[in-house]
C-alpha cells in the first residue's frame, strides 16, 4: 500500500502511516482539508504505537531493573538459591556443636561459630507451591460447578446476569478487606472451631500425625512437638486464596462451557446421557479452555500477596502440615522489603520478586494460548 | 460407484398439467414461511392459502401408509414455542422398519416434528405440547417416563457432524459407557459391528484410537450414524443428515440410509427432494406446523393428490 503514495505530496510526512496509503491513492491532488486530516491520523497513529511500544518497555524494563538489582543474590547464589532454606538477614553466633549435637567446649568454654548472612527461596517457593495448590483443590470444583451452573440452569431460572455479577463482583473486592476479614473472622474461627474439630477427627488416623506435630532440633535434642493451631496457617492462607480465585477461574470457566456447542450437549442427550453426564461431556469438549482458566487462577494465586501475607503466618520454614505457618514468596516481600536495608538481604528478595514474575509470566502466557481462541478471547 | 435403484426415477411429476404463466415463479427458495395476504397463490393453492389464513386443514393421509403396522403414532401433536405455534396437531403413523422422510420448506416444522419425538426440544426454553406420539405403544410424553431410557431407544443423526473430541472407538461406544458398560470385549466387539453397519468399518480399523476430530466431514457423519445405532435403536432419527456435506460424502450416506433401513426404521427430515425420492419408502409434505400429504414416496412424487404438493416436489413452489 505505501508504494501507491509516493506521489502525493502527503507521503513525504515523517509520520506517514501505512493504513492511510490507500486512502492517499483516491485523494490525491484534494484540498488541504484531507491532508490535515491525514496530518491527524498520522499522528493519532503514532501516539497508538508509542503508547504500545511504551507498555512493552514497561515489561523490558522491569525485567531489566529486576535482574540488575537482585544480581548480588544471583551472583552469590547462584540458582542454589532456589534449592537452599537458609534466610539469614544478619551474621549469627551460636555455640558450635559436634555430629552427636554435644557441644564442643574450650577450656570449659563453648566454641562459638559464627554463620554469614544467606538466603535461599526453597520455604517460599514451598510455600507458595502449596498454598496456590490447596487453593486450587478448593476453587476448581466449585469454580466449575457454579461455571456449570451459570451456562445450563441460571438461564432457565432467568437469573444468569445477577449470578454473574455477584461473582464477579467477588474479584472487585480489594485483597485488603479479604485480609482483614480473614484475620479477624477466618483465622480466629478455625482457631476455636474447626481446628480442633479436624485434630479430633483426623489425629487418631494413622499415618496423619504428621498433620498436627513437628519435629524440631532444639538445643541439639530432636523432638516432637504439637503444632500450636492459631488458625494462621497454610490452610486458612489457601483458603483466602481459594475465595479470591474463584471469581476469575468462574467466570473464565462460563465463558469457555458457553463456546461449547448445542451439537455437542444434545449430542450425548440423544444417545442418552444423564444431565451430569451431558455436563461431564461439555466440560471435556472444553478441557484446554477450563486448563486454562485454572492456569489464570494459579497465576494470582502464586501472586497475591496482601490477604495471604496477614493469615498465613509469615514463617519460614518447610513443614508437611497444613497448620503450620508458612511463608509465601509474595508475603515474604511484603514483610521484609521495608526493613531490608542490607545490600544482600535487598538483592535476595529481588531475586524472589524475579522468581515471581518468572512464573506469573509463564502461567500467563500457557493460560492464555489455552483459552484464546475457546472463547475467542478472554474477557476480565 | 453404485447408484441405488430408487435414484434412476425422475423426480418430476409423470402428469402433464398447463401451467398459468403467474406461478411461474422466479426463485425457488422464495421465502414462503412469512404469512401472506389470505390468497396470495391466487387461487391456485387452496391448502396453502387456508394454511395461511391460520387453519389446519385436514392433510392427504393416502390409504398405503395407514394401512402399514406402526412403530410410531403421532396424534393431533401440537407444540408451543412460548407463544409460537410450532406444530399444529400432525398426525402420522410411522411405519416399522420402513424409513420415512419429512419433507417441505424452512420453518414447516419438520426438525421440531423429528426433535419431539427424543424429546430433545424439552431442553428448550417455554416448549409446551400437546397431543401424543407413541413409540411401540407407548407414550412418550406421559407422565413419569423415564427420558434418559426413551432416548436410548431411540438413534439420532444431527444436521453437521457432532463427533465427541475422543477417539473413534470411543465415541462408538459411547453411549455403551454412559450406561456403565465396562467389559472391552462386549465394547469393542459392539464397535465393531456398528461400524460395519455405517460402512466405516474398512477406513477406520487401523486407526479407532486416534481422534475422531480428524476425519472428513463426511466419515465423521458416518461415526454419527454408528454411534448412533450401536445401541440398536427401535427408531433411527436423522435430522437433515448431509446437509452440511459435498455431493460426494452425500452420496455414501445415502447408500448407508437405504442399507440401514434394511435394519431399522429410519425418520429422516430432509430439505432436499431427490433425496427423499431416492431413499424413502413414505414421505410426508408438511407446511406452516401442518402435515399436508403423507404417502408412499412413489405416490408424493408422481400421483400426489394435492397440487401443492405436486409443485413443491418439482420444485415450482416452495
Amino acid at each position: 500500500m505505501n508504494s501507491a503514495a509516493p506521489a502525493s505530496p502527503a507521503a513525504s510526512q515523517p509520520g506517514w502511516s501505512r493504513e492511510s496509503g490507500g486512502q492517499n491513492r483516491s485523494g490525491s491532488g484534494e484540498t488541504g482539508v484531507s491532508r490535515r486530516a491525514r496530518i491527524g491520523d498520522a499522528v493519532l497513529g503514532w501516539a497508538c504505537r508509542l503508547s504500545a511500544a511504551l507498555i512493552a518497555l514497561m515489561l523490558v524494563s522491569l525485567i531489566v531493573v529486576l535482574v540488575h538489582s537482585a544480581w548480588p543474590a544471583i551472583r552469590q547464589f547462584g540458582l542454589g538459591f532456589l534449592v537452599s532454606s537458609d534466610w539469614r538477614a544478619n551474621e549469627i553466633e551460636r555455640p558450635l556443636r559436634d555430629a552427636a549435637g554435644k557441644l564442643v567446649l574450650r577450656d570449659g568454654e563453648p566454641v562459638m561459630e559464627t554463620l554469614a548472612p544467606s538466603f535461599g527461596a526453597l520455604p517460599v517457593i514451598w510455600g507458595t507451591a502449596v498454598s496456590s495448590a490447596l487453593a486450587l483443590l478448593i476453587a476448581v470444583p466449585i469454580s466449575l460447578s457454579a461455571a456449570i451452573f451459570l451456562v445450563r440452569v441460571a438461564p432457565k431460572l432467568r437469573i444468569a446476569g445477577a449470578a454473574s455479577f455477584l461473582i464477579e463482583f467477588l474479584a472487585a473486592v480489594p485483597s485488603l478487606a479479604f485480609g482483614i476479614w480473614a484475620l479477624f473472622v477466618l483465622a480466629p474461627f478455625f482457631q476455636n472451631h474447626v481446628g480442633p474439630v479436624l485434630q479430633r477427627v483426623f489425629e487418631p488416623i494413622p499415618g496423619l500425625r504428621w498433620m498436627f506435630y513437628e519435629t524440631v532440633t532444639v538445643a541439639g535434642r530432636t523432638v516432637e512437638r504439637p503444632i500450636p493451631l492459631t488458625g494462621r496457617d497454610l490452610f486458612t492462607g489457601s483458603l483466602i486464596l481459594a475465595i479470591m480465585i474463584l471469581p476469575i477461574v468462574t467466570s473464565v470457566s462460563r465463558d469457555v462451557l458457553k463456546a461449547v456447542p448445542r451439537t455437542q450437549i444434545e449430542g450425548t442427550l440423544a444417545l442418552g446421557a444423564t444431565w451430569w453426564q451431558s455436563c461431564v461431556a461439555m466440560l471435556r469438549y472444553g478441557r484446554s479452555g477450563l486448563l486454562g482458566a485454572i492456569m489464570l487462577g494459579l497465576a494470582r494465586a502464586a501472586g497475591e500477596t496482601m490477604a495471604v501475607t496477614m493469615v498465613i503466618g509469615n514463617n519460614n520454614q518447610i513443614s508437611p502440615s497444613p497448620f503450620a505457618p508458612a511463608q509465601t514468596m509474595a508475603s515474604v516481600l511484603a514483610n521484609e522489603f521495608g526493613e531490608a536495608t542490607e545490600g544482600l538481604h535487598r538483592a535476595s528478595l529481588l531475586y524472589v520478586a524475579l522468581i515471581l514474575l518468572t512464573m506469573s509470566l509463564v502461567f500467563n502466557v500457557v493460560a492464555r494460548r489455552l483459552v484464546v481462541g475457546k472463547v475467542g478471547g478472554v474477557s476480565h | 460407484m453404485p447408484v441405488s435403484p430408487l435414484m434412476t426415477q425422475p423426480p418430476t411429476s409423470a402428469k402433464p398439467q398447463p401451467e398459468p404463466p403467474q406461478v411461474e415463479l422466479p426463485a425457488r427458495k422464495r421465502p414462503i414461511a412469512s404469512v401472506g395476504p389470505a390468497n396470495a397463490s391466487g387461487g391456485q393453492y387452496p391448502v396453502i392459502d387456508a394454511i395461511k389464513r391460520g387453519e389446519t386443514p385436514e392433510p392427504r393421509r393416502h390409504e398405503s401408509v395407514m394401512g402399514v403396522p406402526s412403530i410410531l403414532e403421532v396424534r393431533d401433536f401440537q407444540l408451543w414455542y412460548g407463544q409460537n405455534k410450532a406444530l399444529h396437531g400432525v398426525t402420522m403413523p410411522i411405519a416399522e422398519g420402513k424409513i420415512t422422510s419429512i419433507i417441505g420448506p424452512s420453518g414447516c416444522g419438520k426438525s421440531t416434528l423429528l426433535r419431539s419425538v427424543n424429546r430433545l426440544n424439552d431442553l428448550v426454553d417455554g416448549v409446551r405440547t400437546a397431543g401424543s406420539i407413541s413409540l411401540k405403544g407407548e407414550d412418550v410424553y406421559a407422565r413419569g417416563v423415564d427420558v434418559i431410557s426413551l432416548r436410548k431407544r431411540l438413534g439420532m443423526v444431527f444436521q453437521k457432524p457432532n463427533p465427541f473430541p475422543m477417539s473413534i472407538f470411543e465415541n462408538v461406544v459411547y453411549a455403551l459407557r454412559i450406561s456403565g458398560e465396562r467389559r472391552k470385549s462386549v465394547l469393542e466387539a459392539a464397535c465393531e459391528k456398528a461400524l460395519r453397519q455405517a460402512a466405516l468399518w474398512d477406513e477406520v480399523k487401523d486407526r479407532l484410537k486416534s481422534s475422531a476430530m480428524g476425519m472428513s466431514g463426511g466419515q465423521q457423519q458416518r461415526l454419527c450414524i454408528a454411534r448412533a445405532i450401536v445401541c440398536e435403536p427401535q427408531v433411527l432419527l436423522l435430522d437433515e443428515p448431509c446437509s452440511a456435506l459435498d455431493p460426494i460424502a452425500t452420496l455414501r450416506i445415502e447408500e448407508l440410509i437405504l442399507e440401514i433401513g434394511q435394519r431399522y426404521t429410519v425418520l429422516i427430515v430432509t430439505h432436499n427432494m431427490q433425496q427423499a425420492a431416492r431413499v424413502s419408502d413414505f414421505t410426508a409434505f408438511m407446511y406452516l406446523g401442518r402435515l399436508v400429504e403423507y404417502g408412499r414416496t412413489a405416490d408424493i412424487f408422481q400421483l400426489p393428490r394435492l397440487r401443492e404438493t405436486e409443485d413443491y416436489v418439482t420444485g415450482r413452489f416452495g
